[in-house]
């Protein structure tokens, strides 16, 4: 995979791991931080709501002490109409805005008056409010009662009326007006924010809401009191608090108890959009993040193809390369590093030049120590040979009807040829002397080659194509032609054969054919016909061969041998 | 007609001594020198139609000798005589100054003889 991908996708998946642990410890906190938010403020705002119904029953049930007080002399003085009475409570009535109405009542229950005017002289001895109040107490209902003439759930607040002389002979009544709450709840709606308030009687009735509840009851026992839970309320998670008092008071005069609650879905509705713009911006950083680390890595990238070009461009053998990486960072320190690289080759190819040099100057001093000690041996053995051919020849002349004589004279002949033969083959092959190049033809070298080799009459040399001109050094290739035709005779022997040398020329280069009739050569021994003192003859060095695979490879040629016939092929280039 | 001279040079005293009487033998007049110096003396003194000089001589080698006579006779006929097969580079340039031919020991006397009738005129 390119370094670009790996670098792209590796950025991706580090940036998303941060943004999901960020993210989620982000997510947990707020929530936490959320939640005792909410906690706190169910706690505070119920127990002010609690406080804020109880002191406005207590103001109420202060009103009606204050109005059936027997001091009250409006309501106890019998010269005082019936209206004016009505008149003085409908001033209260505006005063708090809190009543729905009053009404006036005779010890028998019958209503008298009321700051509606309606249902005037009903009898309503038999109401709670009426009993209770008849009795000189003050009371009011533990719960709320449907008012039919008001058509509202209100309170009753009663008190005893009393006469001049200090008897009871009636009954005052307020209706309270559970709407008048809302105000209360209204006041702090900043603070009270999407929270939702039950006013919920003992039996479970839902006697007020600041919100449209679709329960009709509530079980309470299935809540517990004082404490925050999170549970199923109206249909929906809710975070919720059921009191029935504040820390400091209950509610007084009633068996109320207050719902307050949030669902969570609203609770959490902040929350939630921040979890969605937190996605986005994730979703925003790793785009950004993407397109960033693609230009990045281009430029961080960009120098490494620069230094691959170079670096190839070195391993093809260019040794001027300089690589040019405009950067202040590894890749320059490198691109110097690769840039001292073609001197060090060219260092430690000169260096293995030099020690080939020395190598070849060894070889070649050896070889001409080795050349220089067989020029002198063969000097040394070719002059008293010179003499003992000499003093033979002699002695053929003078012993020339000698039949012994003779026989044994031709005898020491053959030996001396023989000598002379194993000394210039020796000759031949330890001494690696230049070339004297000269131009010549192969026919040239075919008539050298027939001045010191006789072919015996039993074979015929057949000859083609020699014309062909070469540049090549004569008396050497004239040892290789003369040594590849005395093998040709000695394969053939005494039996009647054919000698063929043919030349022919192509791409610049002549291949010469010497071709015998004589036995083929065995296929092992043709691979190692061309050995250092390989030999299968009694009379051979083992030499011949070698020395003209020699001699034409110093002339950049080849030399090879096939069967069928047995044919020596030498190739030459035409102008080495 | 006269019998033509020729003047060996060797510094083996048997090769030259055989050799002579070879040469003798064929009806040659022989004239013989053991080393360049000599051979040089030799030819100055008796103008032979034929040199046959060893290369390798004491005093004044073979080449050495080749050059001061060919100084003192340009048409001198030299054969350089030699115990191995000569290809170097001073056997070339002897050959470019006109050196006349080469001849490897042992010697075959019809060789030799050849040589003098294809040299001398």
């Amino acid at each position: 995979m390119k370094i670009q991908l790996q670098l792209t996708l590796f950025v991706i998946v580090a940036v998303l791991a941060a943004e999901i642990t960020i993210g989620y410890i982000a997510f947990e906190i707020m929530t936490a931080e959320i939640r005792r938010n909410i906690e706190l403020r169910l706690e505070n705002n119920s127990d002010t709501v609690i406080r804020s119904i109880t002191g406005l029953i207590k103001e109420r049930l202060g009103d009606m002490n204050l109005i059936s007080d027997p001091n009250n002399r409006i309501l106890a003085d019998h010269t005082i109409s019936i209206e004016d009475k009505i008149e003085y409570l409908r001033t209260i009535e505006k005063a708090y805005k809190v009543y729905s109405s009053f009404s006036l009542y005779d010890n028998n229950g019958i209503k008298l008056g009321d700051t509606r005017n309606i249902m005037i002289g009903i009898d309503e001895s038999e109401e709670p409010f009426f009993k209770e109040a008849i009795k000189g107490r003050i009371y009011h209902d533990k719960t709320s009662v449907y008012s039919k003439s008001l058509k509202q759930d209100v309170i009753h607040i009663s008190g005893p009326l009393f006469s001049e002389n200090g008897e009871i002979n009636g009954v005052v009544t307020s209706r309270f007006s559970l709407y008048k709450i809302n105000p209360i709840l209204n006041t702090n709606e900043a603070d009270f924010g999407n929270m939702k308030f039950d006013l919920i009687s003992s039996d479970g009735k839902i006697l007020f809401s600041n919100y449209i509840n679709n329960n009709k009851k509530v079980d309470l026992t299935t809540l517990p009191q004082d404490e925050i839970v999170l549970t199923t309320y109206d249909g929906a998670n809710s975070i919720l608090v059921m009191k029935k008092e504040t820390p400091y008071l209950d509610f007084t005069g009633s068996d109320w108890t207050l719902i307050a609650h949030v669902s969570e879905e609203q609770a959490f509705e902040e929350i939630n959009k921040l979890g969605s713009s937190i996605f986005i911006f994730s979703a925003i950083i790793m785009v950004v993040s993407a397109v960033l680390i693609r230009f990045i890595g281009k430029r961080i990238l960009s120098p490494i193809k620069i230094l691959h070009d170079g670096v190839t461009l070195i391993e093809q053998g260019n040794l001027d390369v300089k690589i040019q990486v405009k950067r202040n960072d590894e890749f320059k320190d490198l691109a110097s590093t690769i840039n001292r690289l073609p001197e060090i080759i060219r260092q430690l190819v000169s260096l293995e030049t030099q020690l080939q040099l020395a190598r070849d100057q060894v070889k070649n001093e050896r070889l001409s120590a080795i050349g220089g000690l067989s020029a002198r041996l063969a000097h040394d053995i070719k002059n008293p040979l010179a003499s003992i051919n000499n003093a033979l020849q002699i002695i053929k002349k003078s012993s020339a009807n000698n039949q012994i004589m003779n026989r044994e004279a031709d005898r020491i002949d053959r030996s001396i040829r023989r000598i002379e033969h194993q000394v210039d083959q020796v000759l031949n092959y330890v001494r690696i002397t230049p070339l004297v190049k000269q131009e010549t033809t192969v026919d040239n070298i075919l008539q050298l080659c027939l001045e010191n080799l006789s072919i015996p009459d039993n074979i015929e040399l057949e000859q083609a194509g020699l014309e062909n001109n070469i540049v090549c050094d004569l008396n050497k290739i004239s040892i290789v032609v003369s040594n590849t035709l005395l093998n040709a005779i000695q394969a053939i022997g005494s039996q009647k054969g054919k000698i063929t040398i043919s030349c022919t020329e192509k791409e610049s280069q002549l291949i010469i054919k010497i071709s015998n009739s004589g036995p083929e050569i065995p296929n092992e021994d043709l691979t190692r016909i061309f050995e250092p003192l390989f030999t299968t003859k009694m009379e051979g060095t083992g030499l011949g061969l070698v020395s003209c695979k020699n001699i034409i490879e110093q002339h950049g040629g080849s030399i090879s041998v096939s069967n069928k016939p047995v044919t020596f092929v030498i190739v030459l280039p035409q102008n080495p | 007609m006269k019998s033509k001279t020729i003047l060996l040079a060797d510094d083996d005293s048997d090769v030259l001594e055989s050799t002579q009487y070879l040469l003798m033998e064929e009806g040659f007049n022989v004239i013989t020198a053991t080393n360049g110096k000599q051979a040089t003396e030799q030819y100055k003194e008796f103008n032979p139609d034929v040199v046959f000089m060893d290369i390798k001589m004491p005093v004044l080698n073979g080449y050495d000798a080749f050059y001061q006579i060919k100084e003192f006779d340009k048409n001198a006929k030299i054969i350089l005589t030699s115990s191995y097969a000569i290809d170097d580079e001073q056997f070339q340039k002897a050959k470019n100054n006109t050196l006349s031919d080469l001849l490897n020991k042992p010697f075959k006397l019809q060789t030799m003889v050849h040589m003098i009738e294809k040299h001398s005129r």
